[in-house]
């Protein structure tokens, strides 16, 4: 059981149906969200879901949480397929999973005061007897997270934006969850207290053997907090790799783009970066996606292969996957492929 | 005192508390009156009117000099003076207690009727617009179709099916104020439904029931509160309406709408006391009863106790930027 | 308590070394403005003396609530009054007082002379009228462009943010638009009048990071190619590297530091500037490398700590620090800092 994964991903689809017309409800076709999404998270490992918006990052940590339906796919957590539970045994499961959310303003109940808002998770699934070891309980998720026992009694308004992502990671970790799934949990932050958190939560990981599902856009931050990365693109997985090996070597020339238009704060180092072209236009809709490979439209090494046949996600080192023809073992292969795809 | 009550260590929770809210702060009725006093003196006028509404109508038999329905046969629409100090009707009767015991009347029926048309409003708006789908789909056709018939038209065969009387009038108010009103529930609770903490709850497993008791309905206390107040005022004068046509709570019940029609619009010349006094009362009650509900919805709102200036400077950024962004282009306002 | 902070305003202006004053296309002197709500008054921007050379790119940096947005709306008098109301200071544009102007006079400014760019591209703009419609509005308004010429004008403005397929894209709703193809659009609007100081208020905020790379490198190559000048807002260091000449560090309603784009990088001399550059997340850092906070909350500006406002969350704090604000005072040349600490020691 051990070489188990805590978390296991196979071949997720997320599709949202658009509205039809009146005579054809059907017709309207869907958003192609999350589009054959496979990755694994071992236990107390960080790994990092990255890509713009529309990427279907999001929509992945959203239907890991079971929080959206699943089109097609897998979802195994401690080797249980969790994609299909309903009812009490996925409220029960809910215990397991748990988020924290991007909007610090928008994620606590304006009405409810702190000690209740920490401690729901704890009434929602029995976790404590009796008014004292609920407020003990909570005295001690507040101190773990740094704020003042004597801030229980108060309403979310009277905090500023650090201090109310404090509460809602304390209310993530009450549960005492497997996974925390972190929805760009700095990036609603000013960066003095954005450094603030992520401390936070690399010493709550090293302290309580946390595992996390750290989404976010911002791949500088992402270099601070994680293990493993996984950079999505229109819904697809373009490349996963180890964290230092992405950044030292980044293989699909989309992560290379991506990496290359995060501004660093360095003047000398800037002025010796060159934009990558090859971000020129935009992300395309993902209701019509583009056909072969989702970035070729964007993408500098466009190969006619490119436009034709969607690439898959292979090893090209251990543990460095990569989704793109540039990497395929041999160029001869590639006719092949393509002979194979009109047949 | 207004700095001090309007906590300015509100933006900043690692200051102490104000003092005045620290004195009242341990007697939770103290303080809110005290703050309701302070920041909303207009509130608590209205507070001081619906007070003294509820003693009058509790202690109506006290405060009467007379039964609501004496009749002083010698005295017949006798103007104000110190023996009948509002004067007397056709009848003889003394206005000053038919006023008291109309009050005890109206209090019943205003606090039946809404509270009944309250819960009707909030538990189809609620589980309307938090189930969404099919089910408020439905619904909201059934609302549709109630609201397509005049309240008028409803109340007349209402009242002719059921016939005239205080229970009768209690429940068709209840049932007609609280279709329309949830309409404005279920508006909220669609905004409330999107917000993060909604999500939040969902995903921790909290169960429907839970969601809808302890994070919907507190963050739609606002509206229904408004809710509460204006029909309360709008039962009382729809109860006059009744009365008025004939159709709400039959003679001799002194109903400040019945007074008004039966006997003021009779006796409008001779004794124009008999129109004005119930008039007057009804008037007051209504506005006491919206100012006090103006406030109290403030009141209980946790991010209106005492905001900090702060929340201006982040209400800037978010005014409206398509305006301000033509203002910015130089176009003229 | 925030009256006696608004009587004493700060004189920052005094012995402020401009690049070279006759130079300086916008000059800003001793700006305060203030935002009431009840007896309170929130001192948004706290006496903030600055200038702007012509053809410069001027980065304001600082986090929110830090005043940067005031500054810039105060700059143009677009401050909600009430609540908000400039109460001291002098704007100087090309030796013309902006804060004296009446309201004609200051709107043939707008949009016209300097040009705005917004945050939300989503809403800055009017979802009822076509693009055609809004470009040409600023130019009705200001520059009396003949009707026959407008259509012209407005394809090379949309060429000139290079957004493909003007003539189509002309009569398009701004729903019809991506978040930074609406972005460009406001760009356009912005450079309808050939404005001589554009003034970006976080404008790739919104936007994913390659877009914000082709919006601020659109913004630089424009910028450069009018000769025009840019005051740049943002919360974001990186951005500021790539792309400013000169950088004002905000904190609490004042500049702390200001100075070149290199001298501010290599040798911040304010603690609050270092702090933020230490605070911030870094591609090129060491793998998982711990971050060095500023620890604390910033300061709630309708009661703010008495001396340097930065003083709570200052590793270098001395006793004066508590009592007395520090002035904006030449490091060297014109780099400039508000702190009584040397951070060498």
């Amino acid at each position: 059981m051990s070489d188990t994964p805590l978390l296991e991903v196979r071949n997720l689809k997320v599709h949202f149906p658009l509205p039809g017309t009146l005579l054809k409800p059907k017709s309207g076709g869907s958003v192609k969200a999350v589009d054959g999404v496979s990755f694994h998270l071992n236990r107390g490992e960080t790994l990092g879901l990255v890509g713009e918006s529309g990427c279907g990052k999001s929509t992945t940590g959203m239907a890991v949480l079971r929080m959206t339906p699943v089109t097609a796919g897998e979802i195994h957590l401690e080797g249980n397929n969790i994609t299909d539970l309903k009812g009490r045994s996925l409220r029960t499961l809910r215990r397991k999973m748990q988020m924290i959310y991007q909007d610090p303003f928008g994620a606590l109940d304006p009405r409810m005061r702190v000690l209740d808002i920490i401690g729901e998770p704890l009434k929602v699934h029995n976790l404590v007897s009796g008014r004292k070891a609920y407020r003990a309980e909570v005295m001690r998720l507040m101190e773990l997270v740094g704020l003042l026992p004597g801030m229980a009694e108060r309403y979310p308004h009277e905090f500023s934006g650090g201090q109310r992502q404090r509460i809602g990671i304390a209310r993530a970790l009450a549960a005492r969850p497997e996974v925390i799934i972190c929805d760009e949990p700095v990036s609603a932050l000013d960066v003095s207290i954005q450094a603030q958190i992520i401390n936070l939560l690399k010493d709550l990981q090293e302290e309580l053997g946390l595992t996390y599902l750290f989404v976010a856009h911002d791949l500088a931050v992402v270099r601070h907090i994680c293990d493993r990365v996984m950079v999505m693109y229109l819904g697809h997985v373009v490349e996963v790799a180890d964290s230092e090996e992405l950044y030292t070597n980044p293989q699909h020339p989309y992560t290379q783009a991506l990496l290359s238009a995060i501004p660093i704060p360095d003047p000398r180092a800037e002025s010796r970066r060159e934009v990558d072209p090859s971000i020129e236009g935009e992300v395309p809709s993902p209701v019509n996606p583009p056909s072969g490979c989702p970035f070729h439209p964007r993408c500098k090494h466009a190969m006619e292969t490119c436009r034709t046949v969607a690439p898959e996600l292979k090893d090209t080192t251990q543990g460095h996957a990569v989704s793109c023809h540039l990497y395929e073992p041999t160029s001869a292969a590639m006719p092949q492929i393509r002979v194979a795809s009109m047949a | 005192m207004t700095t001090e009550t309007t906590p300015a260590a509100v933006t900043m929770p690692a200051s102490p508390r104000p003092p005045l809210r620290e004195r009242l702060g341990d007697n939770k009725i103290l303080g809110f009156l005290g703050r309701l006093i302070v920041q909303r003196p207009l509130g608590a006028f209205g507070a001081a009117i619906c007070v003294l509404l509820l003693l009058t109508g509790i202690f109506a038999d006290v405060i009467a000099p007379e039964g609501y329905n004496h009749i002083n046969p010698i005295d017949r629409l006798k103007p104000p003076s110190a023996e009948y100090w509002l004067g007397t009707d056709q009848l003889g009767r003394d206005v000053f207690s038919r006023i008291v015991h109309g009050a005890q009347l109206s209090v019943i029926v205003a606090f039946a009727a809404t509270s009944l048309s309250i819960v009707i409003s909030a538990v189809i708006g609620i589980t309307s617009g938090y189930f969404g789908g099919r089910f408020d789909m439905v619904s909201q056709r059934v609302v549709d179709g109630w609201m397509c018939f005049p309240d008028l038209i409803i109340l007349i065969v209402a009242v002719s099916v059921l016939g005239p009387g205080t229970w009768q009038v209690i429940v068709i108010l209840g049932l007609l104020f609280g279709i329309s009103g949830s309409r404005i529930v279920r508006s909220s609770v669609l905004s409330v439904k999107q917000n993060v903490y909604i999500h939040a709850a969902q995903s921790m497993g909290a169960s429907t029931l839970r969601i809808l008791v302890m994070h919907i309905l507190p963050n739609v206390m606002a509206p229904i509160i408004v809710l509460f107040t204006t029909r309360l005022a709008a039962v009382i004068l729809a109860e006059s309406g009744l009365s008025f046509l004939g159709l709400g709570i039959p003679p001799p019940a002194p109903s400040w709408g019945g007074m008004l029609s039966l006997d003021g619009r009779s006796y409008m010349f001779q004794a124009p006391w008999l129109a004005i006094i119930p008039g007057v009362a009804l008037t007051i009650a209504v506005f006491g009863i919206n100012m006090f509900g103006d406030a109290l919805r403030d009141m209980l709102d946790p991010r209106m106790r005492g905001a900090g200036a702060g929340r201006y400077v982040a209400a800037v950024r978010r005014d409206r930027p398509s305006s301000r962004a033509r203002q910015a282009g130089g176009a003229s306002q | 308590m925030s009256d006696t902070a608004v009587s004493q305003p700060l004189d920052q202006s005094e012995e402020m070394p401009v690049t070279d004053p006759a130079d300086a296309l916008l000059q800003v002197e001793n700006l305060h403005t203030v935002f009431r709500q009840g007896r309170r008054a929130i001192n948004a921007v706290n006496g903030v003396s600055f200038s702007v050379g012509r053809g410069e790119t001027l980065a304001i940096v600082g986090e929110s609530g830090s005043g940067k947005s005031v500054t810039a709306m105060s700059l143009l008098r677009l401050i909600p009054s009430p609540p908000g109301e400039i109460i001291d200071g002098d704007v100087y544009f090309d030796g013309r007082n902006l804060l004296d102007m009446s309201e004609d006079e200051l709107r043939s400014v707008r949009g016209n002379e300097i040009a705005m760019i917004f945050q939300e591209p989503m809403t800055s703009l009017n979802p009822v009228l076509s693009v055609r419609q809004q470009l040409a509005e600023p130019m009705r308004v200001h520059r009396k462009v003949k009707e026959e010429n407008i259509e012209a004008r407005c394809l090379d403005l949309l060429r000139q943010v290079r957004i493909p397929d003007p003539e189509a894209r002309l009569d398009a709703y701004p729903h019809q638009f991506s978040g930074g193809m609406r972005q460009r659009v406001m760009i356009a609007m912005a450079l309808a009048c050939e404005p001589r100081l554009l003034i970006a208020d976080e404008p790739t905020t919104a936007l994913d990071v390659t877009v914000q790379a082709q919006i601020l490198e659109l913004l630089k190559d424009l910028t450069r190619q009018h000769g025009s000048s840019m005051i740049l807002i943002t919360h974001d260091l990186g951005v500021v590297a790539r792309y400013a000449d000169r950088i004002n560090v905000m904190y609490a309603g004042q500049i702390v530091e200001s100075g070149t784009a290199l001298e501010i990088f290599e040798n911040p001399r304010h603690p609050y500037t270092l702090g933020l550059i230490a605070s911030m997340p870094r591609l090129d850092a060491e793998e998982k490398a711990r971050l060095k906070p500023i620890e604390g909350q910033p300061p709630d500006l309708g009661n703010p700590p008495a001396g340097c406002a930065f003083h709570p969350r200052c590793p270098f704090a001395k006793p004066q620090c508590r009592e007395q604000d520090p002035p904006l005072e030449p490091y060297r040349g014109n780099h400039l800092k508000a702190c009584w600490v040397n951070v060498d020691e």
